[in-house]
């Protein structure tokens, strides 16, 4: 079993190594394989929107720089987490420029999904998606905000299952575990 | 209200995306008032720190800004959200006097206008802690009917985004914000969902034919391939 940690965080600090540490502790103990990429140290330009990843190359972006090798990776990966602070209720634009960059694993045409429109899969298999979001201080709105998105993001990406929690930054170890366990247990992967 | 107007396009296509089309022909409806917004490219505006720095300095003048921004993976594009960020910086670290007016139009390629609901929330919580006024937010789906084609040349097909448009404008006159007529006809589509779905895959046929694609649509190049760091 793969897990791949996308770290949206723009800058690092010891905080956030303790949370990626305790995560890699949970992982371990599933005797599973983990993978972590500091996107901030990537390479990446922002999608264009030319959508040659569906039609000049097919399944790739045209774009060669960092965001393709981390696409290969997202698709070959079980369990996909977003580990990013929040900007306004979405994902910090780091991550989400790696998301953007990630459409070429989705296939152009549409098919329905619970009654919605949505674009059909490219892959027989996608991840799940777990969503662990580091914030100053509870909110409400932007906790909620960000668990809508890791559930519309699991409809597009046609994942077996998703799981968001959201982590702050005044919690101790236990605490951390605590929540980043449940989040494992609530994917349901086996 | 004359130069007061402050319109941002999220699109990264410059003048040829839908997003763009939608404020170009606000500011035609406008016209006719004699008022003009003016019109900025988020993603240019990141690129160019001089241009950034003098928007950022007239946003406490404005008394309405619009933001017209495409639906990317359920929500905004990266540089429309490292935009919208700046903007927060450079309000949080000063004293504004101002609250101007903001209007978030969120556009998608999926059929269900709803669909851009989340990015509009996401606006909506960006207009409130900067300290704008949140005027309403426009979620508009069927996006890919409009395809960056200027919305007084889209005949049918742009029918109801003209609508939106002239809607709004109306709106902007009056000093109001987004009104309940102007969500009503957002929401219509044009043409039915099977049919734009069916148009839709010829379109993405059409255009992988033109780059000899038209039988590579459904590669799978990461199925085996590891790329390598």
């Amino acid at each position: 079993m793969k897990l791949l940690v996308l770290d949206g965080n723009p800058e690092d600090n010891e905080y956030i190594q303790r949370i990626l540490c305790i995560l890699e502790t949970a992982v371990q103990s599933r005797a599973w394989n983990l993978e972590i990429i500091p996107l901030r140290e990537n390479t990446m330009a922002y999608c264009r929107g030319c959508f040659g990843c569906w039609t000049q190359s097919p399944g790739e972006c045209v774009i060669k720089d960092d965001a393709p090798i981390i696409d290969a990776k997202i698709i070959q990966s079980d369990v996909v987490v977003y580990f990013t602070p929040l900007t306004f209720g979405a994902y910090s634009p780091l991550l989400k420029n790696q998301l953007d960059r990630s459409i070429c694993l989705v296939h152009p045409y549409f098919t329905r999904v619970h009654g919605e429109i949505h674009h059909k899969k490219r892959y027989s298999k996608y991840p799940s998606i777990l969503g662990i979001a580091l914030l100053d201080q509870a909110d409400n709105e932007i906790e909620s905000l960000f668990h809508r998105n890791i559930q519309r993001n699991a409809i597009n990406l046609h994942s077996p299952s998703f799981a968001s929690e959201i982590v702050y930054y005044d919690q101790s170890d236990s605490e951390i575990s605590a929540t980043i366990d449940a989040g494992l247990a609530n994917l349901e992967v086996v | 209200m004359k130069n007061k107007l402050l319109f941002l396009s999220g699109s990264p296509k410059g003048t040829k995306g839908t997003s763009y089309a939608f404020l170009e022909y606000l500011n035609t409806k406008l016209a006719e008032h004699n008022l003009t917004g003016k019109i900025v490219m988020l993603h240019r505006l990141l690129r160019e720190s001089e241009e950034l720095d003098e928007v950022l300095a007239s946003i406490d003048e404005m008394e309405y800004i619009i933001i017209s921004a495409p639906l990317y993976v359920d929500t905004l594009p990266a540089h429309v959200l490292e935009a919208i960020s700046q903007i927060a910086n450079y309000r949080k670290a000063g004293t504004y006097k101002r609250s101007p007016k903001f209007i978030g139009i969120v556009n998608s390629g999926f059929p269900e206008a709803h669909q851009n609901d989340l990015a509009l929330n996401i606006l909506k919580r960006f207009a409130v802690e900067v300290g704008f006024e949140w005027m309403g937010g426009i979620p508009f789906g069927g996006g890919a009917m409009i395809g960056g084609t200027p919305l007084d040349k889209a005949g049918g097909r742009g029918r109801f985004a003209r609508l939106v448009i002239e809607s709004l404008a109306k709106s902007l006159i009056d000093g109001t914000g987004v009104s309940e007529e102007t969500i009503e006809i957002a929401n219509k589509k044009v043409i039915p969902t099977w049919l734009y779905v069916r148009m839709s895959k010829m379109g993405w046929k059409k255009w992988a034919k033109s780059y000899g694609m038209e039988k590579n649509l459904d590669a799978q190049p990461y199925k085996t391939k590891i790329l390598i760091d």
